[in-house]
């Protein structure tokens, strides 16, 4: 009777003492609780979204299928129905290119999202942090522009959700909505980024142009032509002397360049067909405890 | 415990296999013959003048694949026992070529078992497994079409052996080279690699080491009390190596890519339980209260090297390599049960018993689950339902039910994760973090509520037989659920679906001697009803990225589980400009397949696509027969599944008559055109015809002769002669026979080991294959 007193005291023991046991830490990957902590933290959090624009789904390419082909600025003469379909207007709401387009601008919004939402409370340089929260809202106009553009009323979500129980469904906003947020962002950007910037990050006339073309393509002509004149005038750019310059590789970048997403060549050359993740994910499936 | 014994016995075979199906493929005139319709289809001069010049050309398949791949197997076998101790070793060797040209498997195997009673009060066993097995592969199952037996399919059979690049060639066998002198390949948007090469120059060597030892002990306390407890530690390590060598890829100057990867697993458990017992009379009352833990430890280190100067050394020789990266992870998870038991034996007849328990997983946070069960059994002839004088000697009868948890989804879902990318703005290198996953941190353990019933017999003349019906319904079961992308991630697991499984399962059994036979039959019938009840919110829409389609699997409410997803056929369009509506949007062209658009809209697009069968089998049955006399014994083992279709993926490249590559005999004869308006294969179709549709799904039914072996035992007389217990001769063979309606290579088939994405995909995988064998079997 003893021996079963004892059993039943480890038994409760064990039960008590498990919840040690029974944690668990992910070693292999940072977290949300983990990150957004440091100066580099916020670097990298911005850095993100300019790997995003150059994703195949937005500026990388779907984006000018989309927008070319539905448009006659763009001939398709290949096999695939999907893209196809733009050119004649047949798609059905489940093609591929324009999911593309929407859930990369969205990637990009949720990612500009993050910044704001995370990185004030970041112990850095304040004038660093000013740079880093002015180029997320930059960004964040220009997705929800170009997602009011094309989609019309979308949701507008300026939150950063990173669990389960923080998700919560969203109904669409009214162009009116989407709008009003992307001045407040693009204004914000324009007061606070520096007049000139490294290659491949927004300067406070990008923020200013964006908002021009915003304004023009609404015919709202008046605010199109105020922060028009507030590039014009600061004479950092100025235009081509020949149009025709403007069409070719060689010039890609020019006096006109206001502010471009930017593609690496180097990337390219690494394409190699085969996928070492192949042999990679044998192991992983030929295990036999999972 | 048996007497003081010894008995060693010696088993070895030899064999070869061969593929089971092969598709008939395109000679090499047949290919020029195919290349000059579809460029006529098109309003172009034929390219080849007399197709028949090219002759037999290179028949790909026949080189890829051994006529004959060897295989041998030798086991040795021992027992030792005494009064109250036995123990038993096996060690067995096993060398097998692969039926694909530079793949084999070897095996090396030794398992040791020991069991003692020391004494009255204690039992103690132990077992112990060291294993190792080491394999070449070559790529197959590749979900782009790189795989060998794709390529096979694919190549030219008008290049040969040295080609590595799949190209056009003209009139006299010469590469046809584009305006700036490039050579055309013949599949533009995709290279496609001679498999040959590849099979010799993709080499992928892995091994899988494993130590493998459990011991249980159980001991008397008292004559009521009793302690039992088992402890099982399992340590597996997996190396996998494999180099791309630079030859294949000529127009890259990268210089080979190499890669070595490890992984370390550590995998205890533990079961440990004091039990009770009271008996009085003919009734019995078993108590046993204990618990169950177990952890498990997966560490994976794996480096990656490219730009080799000297391809030599390959993958153990990475430091040579110029660009290298690394990559590393650990996975643990750890488990927990407390249980208390009670079973109680009424008169001999009756038995009822009620399992408490709760589970925790580190999964889920620790949260403890409870899960009963009760069941119940009642011996029919001591109940007196049966006399037992009739046909029927005994039944059974049972019914149960209980809960029961699954823990089997990735660890770690209940955190977020950010994956880190480096890339380039403009020439700036760049890292960034982004989270690709949020936190599930309302996840928990899968529940499923399972009943029982059923019995079993047993017949006078050596029948017997059980018929059990289940099910079992989960209530929570974990769900990839699709999210909107406004929320920043493409997919969250939840736990929101409905499943239930329900069933019945046969068994009948004959073991008697009839004559001079021995019989001993069984047969076993399996039917199961596996269905959707709820999915969440929504469809959903699953099935990995296979030749560039995805999504043709869709889990919804009232489909069955496995439903397959795609368009319905409605025949080929014979008259141009018709208001057909079409996948592309343009007008119908002749002698292309029409799609049906099922809501009737004037579009073909995504919403028109259907369930068109299930991946799951509705029915799997086997049976078995072993019947031996004057010394010859036969075997046989016939296994079937039923009521299941096969994605056949294949079609999409042996039937794409758009002259990119090379068809079947099959489907050349097919092919639509206005002299063949019976053809069902279309000239041409839209996404390179890579659209899940009717033609792929196949019935996969299948009744298959698993093994058979007939042997003769030597006379006893012999026997005696030379002091040998036994020889056994033999000759067997495994999967010799096939009967079935599918087309493809594997009727047996899943793409990447069965897991729910890709089960019933057939693309590319390792062909199935027979194996003759003849062996001997000696006991001392």
């Amino acid at each position: 009777m003893r021996s079963l007193a004892y059993f039943i005291v480890f038994l409760l023991i064990c039960i008590t003492g498990c919840k040690d046991f029974l944690q668990e830490e992910n070693l292999s990957y940072l977290d949300e609780i983990d990150f957004y902590k440091t100066s580099e933290d916020a670097e990298n959090a911005i850095n993100a979204i300019y790997n995003l624009l150059d994703d195949q789904g937005a500026y990388g390419a779907s984006y000018w299928r989309v927008k070319g082909l539905a448009s006659d600025e763009g001939l398709y003469e290949g096999n695939f129905s999907d893209i196809a379909t733009l050119a004649n207007a047949s798609y059905g709401s489940s093609n591929s290119e324009i999911k593309n387009v929407w859930s990369s601008f969205y990637a990009v919004a949720y990612a500009s999202n993050i910044v704001i939402e995370k990185v004030p409370s970041i112990e850095m340089d304040s004038a660093r942090k000013v740079v880093v929260l002015a180029e997320a809202k930059f960004f964040r106009g220009l997705a929800y522009m170009e997602l009011q553009r094309l989609f019309n009323e979308v949701p507008l979500m300026l939150d950063a959700p990173f669990s389960d129980s923080e998700t919560y469904l969203m109904p669409q906003s009214n162009k009116a909505s989407i709008q009003q947020q992307v001045v407040t962002d693009l204004e914000h950007a324009v007061t606070s980024l520096p007049l000139s910037s490294a290659w491949g990050r927004p300067n406070s006339y990008a923020a200013a142009a964006l908002l021009s073309r915003m304004y023009f393509l609404n015919q709202d002509y008046a605010q199109a032509k105020k922060w028009a004149m507030l590039v014009i005038n600061s004479t950092a750019y100025s235009l081509e002397s020949d149009v025709n310059s403007l069409f070719k590789n060689l010039n890609d970048v020019n006096n006109e360049t206001i502010f471009a997403i930017t593609r690496s060549f180097i990337i390219i050359l690494m394409k190699i067909y085969y996928l070492h993740l192949w042999v990679g994910q044998e192991i992983i499936q030929s295990h036999p405890l999972f | 415990m048996p007497q003081e014994a010894f008995s060693v016995d010696f088993q070895t075979f030899t064999g070869y296999q061969n593929t089971y199906k092969l598709p008939t493929l395109l000679d090499g005139s047949g290919f020029a013959a195919y290349q000059n319709d579809v460029g006529t289809n098109e309003g172009n001069d034929p390219v080849y003048t007399n197709p028949n010049n090219f002759g037999k050309g290179y028949d790909w398949q026949h080189q890829l694949y051994r006529k004959a791949a060897l295989i041998q197997n030798y086991r040795i076998n021992l027992n030792v026992s005494n009064n109250n101790t036995s123990f038993s070793m096996l060690g067995s060797y096993l060398d097998q070529s692969g039926i694909v040209n530079h793949s084999g498997l070897k095996r090396y195997n030794l398992q040791a078992r020991l069991a003692s009673r020391p004494n009255d009060r204690m039992s103690f066993n132990s077992s112990m497994v060291l294993a190792r097995s080491e394999s070449n592969s070559v790529l197959t199952d590749d979900p782009n079409g790189y795989g060998v037996v794709t390529g096979a399919y694919l190549f030219s059979p008008l290049l040969g052996s040295s080609d590595i690049l799949n190209y056009h060639v003209d009139n006299d066998g010469l590469p046809m080279n584009d305006n700036e002198g490039r050579s055309l390949d013949l599949l533009s948007s995709h290279k496609i690699l001679n498999p040959i090469a590849l099979s010799q120059y993709a080499s992928s060597f892995s091994t899988i080491s494993r130590l493998f030892w459990s011991s249980r002990i159980s001991y008397d306390i008292t004559d009521r009390l009793s302690f039992y407890s088992q402890l099982g530690v399992d340590g597996i390590f997996n190396e996998d190596f494999s180099y791309f060598g630079s030859v294949l890829q000529p127009e890259l100057s990268v210089g080979g890519v190499g890669m070595n990867a490890k992984q370390q697993s550590f995998n205890w458990f533990n079961e440990s339980y004091l039990s009770y017992q009271f008996i009085q009379g003919s009734n019995v009352l078993k108590a046993k209260i204990g618990a169950e833990m177990q952890g498990t430890l997966v560490e994976l280190l794996s480096g990656q090297s490219r730009g080799f100067d000297n391809e030599k050394l390959g993958y153990y020789a990475l430091g040579s390599g110029a660009t290298k990266t690394i990559g590393s992870s650990l996975d643990e998870v750890q488990w927990f049960a407390a249980m208390a038991n009670l079973d109680y034996h009424l008169k001999s007849t009756y038995d009822i018993n009620l399992i408490l328990r709760t589970d925790a997983s580190s999964r889920f946070g620790g949260d403890f689950v409870f899960l009963p069960a009760l069941g119940f059994n009642m011996d029919l002839k001591a109940a007196g339902v049966l006399s037992g004088e009739g046909w029927i000697s005994g039944a059974n009868f049972y019914a149960g039910a209980g809960r029961v948890g699954n823990q089997q989804i990735p660890s770690y879902l209940r955190f977020s994760q950010l994956d880190q990318s480096v890339f380039y703005l403009g020439n700036t290198e760049l890292k960034s973090f982004v989270p690709t996953r949020i936190a599930s941190d309302q996840l928990q353990m899968e529940i499923s509520n399972q009943f029982d019933l059923g019995g079993d017999f047993v017949v006078r003349n050596g029948f017997m037989g059980s018929l059990e019906y289940y099910n079992r319904t989960t209530t929570n079961a974990f769900i990839e659920m699709p999210m909107p992308y406004y929320k920043g991630v493409a997919s969250l697991v939840t736990n929101s679906g409905v499943i239930r499984n329900a069933g019945i399962e046969m068994t009948a059994g004959f073991k008697n001697q009839i004559g001079k036979f021995d019989w001993n039959v069984n047969a076993n019938i399996a039917f199961n009803s596996g269905k959707v009840i709820s999915e969440g919110s929504s469809q959903i829409l699953y099935g990995s990225n296979v030749y560039g389609m995805n999504d043709w699997l869709i889990f919804d409410e009232g489909e069955a589980i496995g439903a397959i997803y795609g368009f319905e056929i409605n025949g080929m369009v014979t008259t141009a400009g018709t208001d057909i509506a079409t996948l592309d949007g343009e007008v119908a062209k002749v002698g292309t397949v029409s799609y049906k658009d099922q809501n009737e809209d004037g579009l073909i697009d995504h919403s028109d696509r259907v369930v068109l069968g299930s991946v799951t089998p509705d029915l799997v049955y086997g049976f078995s027969t072993k019947v031996s006399s004057y010394g010859f014994d036969l075997s046989l083992l016939f296994q079937g599944v039923a009521g299941n279709e096969i994605v056949n993926f294949n079609k999409v490249i042996l039937n794409n008559i758009n002259g990119t590559g090379n068809i079947s005999e099959e489907a050349y004869e097919n092919m639509w055109s206005a002299t063949n308006q019976q053809g069902d294969l279309p000239i041409s179709t839209p996404n390179d015809g890579k659209i899940v549709d009717q033609s792929l799904v196949e019935n996969g039914s299948y009744l298959r002769l698993k093994y058979f072996s007939i042997g003769y035992n030597l006379p006893k007389i012999l026997l005696e002669k030379i002091k040998v217990q036994g020889i056994n001769i033999f000759i067997s063979g495994n999967n010799i026979f096939t009967l079935t309606k599918y087309s493809g290579m594997n009727p047996d088939v899943s793409l990447f080991n069965s897991e729910a994405q890709n089960m019933g995909a057939d693309f590319g995988g390792y062909p199935s294959s027979k194996l003759w064998s003849i062996g001997f079997k000696i006991g001392l």
